[in-house]
């Protein structure tokens, strides 16, 4: 695709906004980020580089300014084609995992298709690939409360890939994981980029951010993006 | 199986035992139309009131009609076992018309 | 991506919803007993209530258009011939029936029969013939005519029991010596729920048993041609003879249609308990969503799904249990009242008798009853699992995540 797949110009948010208690965790904050590449948004926790990603993964709309993926203004739209695009071309890895509990892993990483209409045999079908790909194919039917830390996250990862997304987010995906699986994960990560996905990740872990693969460093602070 | 097989399992098991249910008073209903010919004839021969279901006082086996003097017949529609106006004051029946209840009622 | 058809999209929603229900299922059980039980308590009182005024309803229009009865001293008296011309006189009466009848109580059997005296030749010939399954004893009916009788299926049983099925001996301490009658026929089952403790004497029998002196009457039944012109000739009555009782036919109705409305209304007091488990379960769910169902909210959300299709999941829950609940707590209730015939709730409704007839209800199934229950059990609830649900649904997913 010609041009950066997401682009942000001056955009804003404030939460709360027009209460006595609104806060503005992000300030003009402009951006561009081309395809198949790995973004790494850096900053201490509160600069607003969570905020950051949820406005460009459509987990909200900005307060003022405009978010562009994939060539469409998603912050102007209503929410059901806003969601759409969402569903076709972005991926979002929470930092928590956000995984529901009482559920398999299975029924977890095909989330997102149920509302699509996509009967279960084809959302197994791409489950079990992706599960086979992450190497928790004997994982199949496990409830998420028994898996480990290192577990959960591959299977957030499986869930954010299931739909196909161009555009992969990672909000401090090693902030629970040692050094070793730590390493793994960027593993995955170069093999997500060499396949074509652009990534966003934020991060203020200097394995991460001090990686070779990482293309480029956007540093946040105070809401502002200071250097990049 | 799909969860929502189950359901449309279940669905159509609770439409059969309604089907069930219908037919047994569709059933019911027709029979009783025999039946109450001939309770309409035997209401005109003997034209006392109230169904023979108690007969354990008079003012419980003819409490429409029974004397003044006993519980429920101060006024109509005063509950049994309790003095009419133990609560509050009856109300004026002589002009009342037909009540409305569940079901068809005949004039 | 393949895109599914909106059908298989609300398939989907479907086994997401059971699935959510399954997940918590120990609860969403209990829930649904809960409701069910409740359901089922109202239906069968409200079936057994209707089924009952029903059948009192049922033949109510061919009761005489005014009773007349004689007060004297605050109880009822005997009616003296004399008002029989004064009362026919009054513009509008179409006739005065006399009726004897009164009550006989049976010390060896320890029950109440109800006896009415008329002409049995009536019965005997024409129409009212069919009510009768009529004894073909030849000879016995010529012995005493004026000491025949007939009995409903009630009496005839528990004469049965003390062999007398073929003639009674009526006697009361006093009499010099018993009056014997003769059973020519019991009423047809039919009418049981009518004639059951019945016993139908030959006029001048019947004055003996009831010690009714000659020219004299129980009470009297008048007709009027014109519905309208009821409460006013019965006014008349009133006026004229003070001492004269009225009842219309009207006020009997009126008196069916309340019977059991208070015992109903009694019934379902005494399920106090099950009603505030029930307005407990609504108020809870009605106050907000607990933590865990906001976050599952949240990260529906967040991995893209629609707000409709949230409130989509909410709804088929609230309809799966509530839907459900209901309609096997009606069919139960009609199973029970109508097969099984309420055994334990018939007793509270229709009381104490040593002459019950095994009658079966009949029931009384109004689709506009049937709509009420649905209403207040279905619709309550409903709103109170997707209303919560509402708010959580339009909320930014990063406002959720960042709450949680």
């Amino acid at each position: 695709m010609a041009g950066p797949v997401v682009e942000t110009i001056n955009v804003t948010k404030t939460y709360n906004h027009g209460k006595p208690n609104h806060v503005t965790a992000l300030r003009d904050a402009s951006l561009q980020i081309d395809e198949a590449s790995l973004t790494v948004l850096k900053g201490p926790s509160g600069s607003g580089k969570t905020t950051l990603l949820s406005l460009i993964g459509c987990q909200t709309k900005p307060t003022r300014g405009k978010v562009t993926i994939m060539g469409k203004t998603v912050s102007k739209l209503p929410e059901k084609f806003m969601n759409l695009h969402k569903r076709k071309h972005i991926g979002f890895i929470f930092q928590h995992f956000q995984l529901i509990g009482g559920m398999s892993v299975l029924d977890n990483i095909v989330l997102p298709l149920i509302p699509e209409g996509i009967s279960p045999k084809e959302r197994n079908r791409r489950a079990d690939r992706l599960l086979e790909q992450f190497d928790l194919t004997h994982r199949r039917q496990f409830k998420i409360s028994n898996l480990s830390g290192g577990e959960q996250q591959r299977v957030a990862i499986a869930r954010a890939l299931i739909n196909n997304a161009d555009i992969l987010l990672a909000d401090e995906p090693s902030a629970h994981l040692d050094s070793g699986l730590t390493s793994d994960l960027l593993d995955y990560v170069r093999h997500l980029k060499q396949s074509g996905h652009t990534i966003l990740i934020t991060s203020h872990d200097p394995a991460v951010y001090q990686n070779p693969i990482v293309d480029r460093i956007f540093e946040i602070k105070d809401g502002r993006i200071a250097s990049s | 199986m799909r969860y929502s097989s189950w359901l449309t399992i279940i669905i159509i098991v609770f439409c059969l035992w309604s089907g069930l249910t219908y037919r047994h008073l569709h059933h019911r209903m027709h029979e009783t139309e025999q039946q109450m010919k001939l309770r309409h004839q035997f209401q005109k021969v003997v034209g006392l009131p109230n169904l023979a279901i108690t007969s354990a006082a008079r003012y419980l086996r003819h409490y429409s009609i029974t004397d003044l003097t006993t519980p429920f017949q101060d006024y109509p529609a005063s509950p049994d076992h309790f003095p009419a106006g133990f609560a509050f004051a009856p109300p004026d029946y002589s002009n009342m018309p037909c009540p409305i209840v569940f079901g068809r009622l005949e004039k | 991506m393949t895109y599914g058809t909106w059908f298989e999209k609300q398939r989907n929603i479907i086994d997401y919803s059971l699935q959510s229900l399954l997940r918590r299922r120990i609860r969403n059980i209990l829930i649904m007993i809960i409701f069910i039980l409740l359901v089922f308590a109202v239906s069968s009182i409200l079936f057994i209530t209707g089924a009952l005024t029903r059948e009192m309803m049922i033949t109510s229009s061919s009761l005489p258009d005014i009773t007349v009865q004689r007060i004297m001293g605050g109880r009822q008296a005997n009616v003296p011939a004399s008002y029989i011309s004064e009362i026919e006189d009054i513009p509008g009466v179409e006739a005065v029936e006399t009726r004897v009848w009164g009550y006989f109580y049976l010390t060896a059997l320890q029950a109440n029969f109800t006896i009415y005296g008329m002409d049995l030749n009536l019965l005997e010939e024409g129409e009212y013939q069919k009510i009768v399954n009529w004894k073909n004893t030849p000879g016995h009916a010529e012995k005493n005519p004026d000491f025949r009788m007939i009995v409903g299926q009630g009496v005839s049983e528990l004469l049965r029991d003390i062999q007398m099925e073929n003639t009674y001996l009526f006697y009361q301490p006093g009499w010099q010596k018993p009056i014997p009658f003769d059973i020519i026929g019991t009423f047809k089952t039919e009418t049981e729920l009518q004639s059951n403790d019945m016993m139908i004497l030959q006029t001048r029998g019947a004055r003996q048993v009831l010690e009714l002196p000659p020219d004299e009457f129980t009470d009297l039944a008048v007709y009027v041609p014109n519905p309208e012109e009821t409460e006013n000739i019965a006014l008349k009555i009133r006026r004229y003879f003070p001492e004269l009782r009225t009842i219309t036919r009207a006020h009997i109705q009126n008196t069916y249609s309340s019977v059991f409305g208070w015992k109903s209304a009694f019934a379902l007091s005494s399920m106090l308990a099950a009603i505030f488990a029930f307005l407990i379960l609504i108020w809870d769910k009605a106050s907000g969503l607990s933590l865990e169902e906001k976050r599952e909210i949240g990260i529906l959300k967040a991995v893209g799904w629609d707000t409709d299709a949230v409130l989509s999941v909410k709804l088929w829950e609230g309809l799966i249990i509530s839907g459900i609940s209901s309609l096997t707590g009606i069919l139960l209730a009609y199973a029970y009242t109508y097969w099984l015939r309420a055994p334990g709730l018939r007793e509270i409704f229709v009381g104490w008798s040593s002459v019950y007839p095994p009658f079966r209800l009949t029931p009384d199934a109004d689709p506009k009853f049937l709509l009420l229950i649905i209403t207040i059990a279905v619709l309550p609830y409903l709103a109170v699992t997707v209303f919560p649900a509402w708010k959580a649904a339009i909320t930014d997913p990063d406002t959720i995540m960042r709450n949680i």
